[in-house]
C-alpha cells in the first residue's frame, strides 16, 4: 500500500495532497511522495493537506518545490517499499541515473535545493545534494573552494591566515 | 588582485545570494557536506577555507563521525624478521590518488623513526643519543609533522628483577614503553618491565601522565617457558589489559588496573606455539591469528573469555591485490603482523 489511507471512500485512487509554495503556486501531488517529507508526513497523517485546504510552504519557491516534488515522485515507490531491499537492479540503477541527473544542475538551485530538503526532512534528497557540493569540492585548494562555491575573495588578514595553514599542513596539498 | 572591491568569482546573482550564506551557514548542512569529502587530506583543505569550516572540521564530535564514515587505512606493513637483529621491513599500502603523497611522507618519517609502539598517527619513539652510556629517552611523534616531537619523562628503573631469582637458565629483562588511548593526554604512556628466567615472570607497571610517572606497581607469577620463547613471543595491549603467548597452552594476561597476572586458555583445537599472534580488536576482546601454511585462521575471544572462531584467510587470495611485490616467502622466512 503506496499512500497511507485518506479514509474518504476514494478506494483505488491514490490520495492526493496540495502543496502551496511561497509564491502561492499550487502544486497537486500523491500523499506517498510529499510524505518522503518527515515534516510533510506528520501533517499528511492528520489528514491535513487534502480537499481545497493545501499545505502552505512559505520558504520554499514554486520553481524549488517543483524540483523537489520532481525527485520525491521519483523515490516515492522504492520508498513505499522499505527502502527497496527487493528492488531489482535495474530499477537501483534507473534511480542512480536519475539522481546523477538530478544533481546536474546550475548552483543556486543546488542551494536552494538543499535548504528545501533541509526544511522538510527529505533525507535521501539531503544526502544526495550534500554529496554534490561535496564532490565540487573534492580535491580543490581552499582558494579554489571558495571560487567553485562563491564566496567573496578572501580579507588581507584572511588571506595570510590561510597561508600560514597550508604551510603547516602542506601535506595535504601535494 | 590589486582591485580594493571584493570580487564574488562564480555563478551568483539571484537566488544565490540568499542560499550560499543561508546553506554554508547552516551547521549541520556544512556538516553533512563536509562529512562526504571522503578522504582526510580533502577535509584538511576544506577546513582551510574560513575560520568557521576550519572550527566545524576540528569538532570532536564531527571528526568522530568522520572516522566513522572513513576509517583510517592501514599505511604501511612492518615486516619484523623471526630472529634477534633482523631487520625491520616498513611495507607500504597503496593509497588512493588523493592521499597518496601524504601516505609517501608519513612512510618515510615512519621509516626514519625507532618506533615503541604506535596509535593512529602517533608514534612513540626511542630517540636517538649519541653517548650509548646514557639510558635510552623517549619522545611522542606526529607522523606528518616529525619536527614537534614531545619528550617523555624519564622512566623509572625497573624493580622487577629483585622479584625474579638468577636461576641456571639465566635471567632476561626489558622495557617496553606503549601509548594508552588517553583522550585528554596524547602523550600518556604505559612503561611496562618485565624480567623472567625460565620458572617466573616479574613486571613493573608505571603509567606516564602528563610528563609525571605515577602508578608503580610489581607483580610476579609462574612461567616455566624456555628464556627465547618468552623473549619472542607475540604481545599485544588493548586496553587496559598487556597480552603475552606462550608456548605452554594459554595466553599470559597482566591486568593494568589491578596489576595482577591471570591467563587465558586457547580456542579448541589450537595448537600450542610461538607463532601465534594477536591483534587489535575493533571494538572489544581480542584476535588470535593462527597460521598454518599459506592459511590465517581468525579466532575473537570476548570481554568474558569465550573464543568464537571468525574466519580462515587464504594468504595468496587476500593480499594479492596489495602488490606487495617484495613479500615473497623465501629462505628467509619473514612474519607479517
Amino acid at each position: 500500500m503506496a499512500a497511507p489511507e485518506s479514509g474518504d471512500g476514494n478506494n483505488g485512487a491514490a490520495r492526493m495532497v496540495t502543496l502551496i509554495s511561497s509564491d502561492n503556486t499550487r502544486f497537486e501531488v500523491e500523499a506517498a511522495a510529499a510524505s518522503l517529507s518527515q515534516t510533510l508526513q506528520l501533517t499528511i497523517l492528520d489528514g491535513g493537506g487534502g480537499g481545497g485546504d493545501g499545505i502552505p510552504l512559505p520558504n520554499v519557491d514554486s520553481a524549488t518545490l517543483s524540483k523537489v516534488l520532481e525527485y520525491c515522485i521519483k523515490h516515492a515507490p522504492a520508498a513505499a517499499n522499505g527502502g527497496a531491499p527487493n528492488a531489482t537492479a535495474v530499477d537501483r540503477a534507473e534511480l542512480e541515473r536519475f539522481d546523477n541527473e538530478f544533481v546536474n544542475i546550475d548552483q543556486s538551485v543546488l542551494y536552494s535545493l538543499i535548504m528545501a530538503a533541509h526544511n522538510l526532512e527529505i533525507e535521501g534528497l539531503q544526502s544526495l545534494v550534500a554529496k554534490k557540493v561535496a564532490d565540487m569540492i573534492k580535491g580543490k585548494s581552499p582558494m579554489e573552494i571558495r571560487r567553485t562555491l562563491g564566496f567573496p575573495d578572501p580579507t588581507p588578514e584572511e588571506q595570510a591566515e590561510m597561508n600560514a595553514h597550508m604551510l603547516e599542513y602542506g601535506w595535504a596539498y601535494e | 588582485m590589486a582591485s580594493s572591491k571584493r570580487k564574488r568569482s562564480g555563478p551568483p546573482p539571484a537566488a544565490a545570494a540568499v542560499s550560499v550564506a543561508s546553506v554554508l551557514g547552516n551547521d549541520v548542512l556544512l556538516t553533512e557536506i563536509l562529512l562526504r569529502l571522503d578522504l582526510p587530506t580533502w577535509l584538511v583543505r576544506a577546513a582551510l577555507v574560513c575560520r568557521r569550516w576550519l572550527r566545524r572540521a576540528s569538532d570532536q564530535a564531527f571528526l568522530r563521525r568522520f572516522r566513522g564514515l572513513h576509517p583510517p587505512r592501514v599505511l604501511a606493513l612492518r615486516v619484523v624478521g623471526l630472529w634477534f637483529g633482523s631487520e625491520v621491513r616498513i611495507l607500504p599500502i597503496p593509497q588512493p590518488p588523493g592521499l597518496a603523497a601524504a601516505a609517501r611522507r608519513a612512510v618515510w618519517n615512519l621509516r626514519r623513526s625507532d618506533v615503541c609502539h604506535c596509535r593512529n598517527g602517533r608514534l612513540l619513539v626511542e630517540m636517538e643519543d649519541p653517548d650509548p652510556t646514557m639510558s635510552a629517552t623517549y619522545a611522542i611523534r606526529r607522523l606528518l609533522h616529525p619536527t614537534r616531537d614531545v619528550p617523555l619523562p624519564q622512566p623509572p628503573p625497573s624493580r622487577s628483577s629483585s622479584l625474579v631469582p638468577h636461576d641456571s637458565g639465566g635471567i632476561a629483562s626489558g622495557r617496553r614503553l606503549f601509548l594508552l588511548e588517553d583522550g585528554h593526554d596524547s602523550t600518556a604512556c604505559l612503561c611496562l618491565n618485565l624480567t623472567y628466567n625460565e620458572a617466573v615472570i616479574g613486571a613493573d607497571i608505571s603509567i606516564l601522565k602528563s610528563g609525571v610517572s605515577s602508578a608503580e606497581r610489581s607483580t610476579v607469577t609462574e612461567l616455566p617457558q624456555f628464556l627465547l620463547d618468552t623473549m619472542r613471543a607475540d604481545n599485544l595491549l588493548v586496553g587496559n589489559k598487556f597480552y603475552m603467548m606462550t608456548t605452554l597452552g594459554y595466553i599470559l594476561g597482566l591486568d593494568l588496573t589491578t596489576a595482577s597476572f591471570f591467563t587465558l586458555q586457547l580456542p579448541d583445537g589450537v595448537r600450542s606455539s610461538s607463532s601465534l599472534k594477536f591483534s587489535r580488536p575493533q571494538h572489544s576482546g581480542l584476535y588470535l591469528i593462527a597460521a598454518k601454511r599459506l592459511q590465517l585462521c581468525v579466532w575473537h575471544c570476548d570481554d568474558l573469555g569465550h573464543w568464537a572462531w571468525v574466519h580462515t584467510i587464504s594468504v595468496r587470495k587476500a593480499c594479492g591485490h596489495l602488490n606487495v611485490r617484495r613479500w615473497v616467502p623465501n629462505g628467509h622466512r619473514k612474519l607479517l603482523f
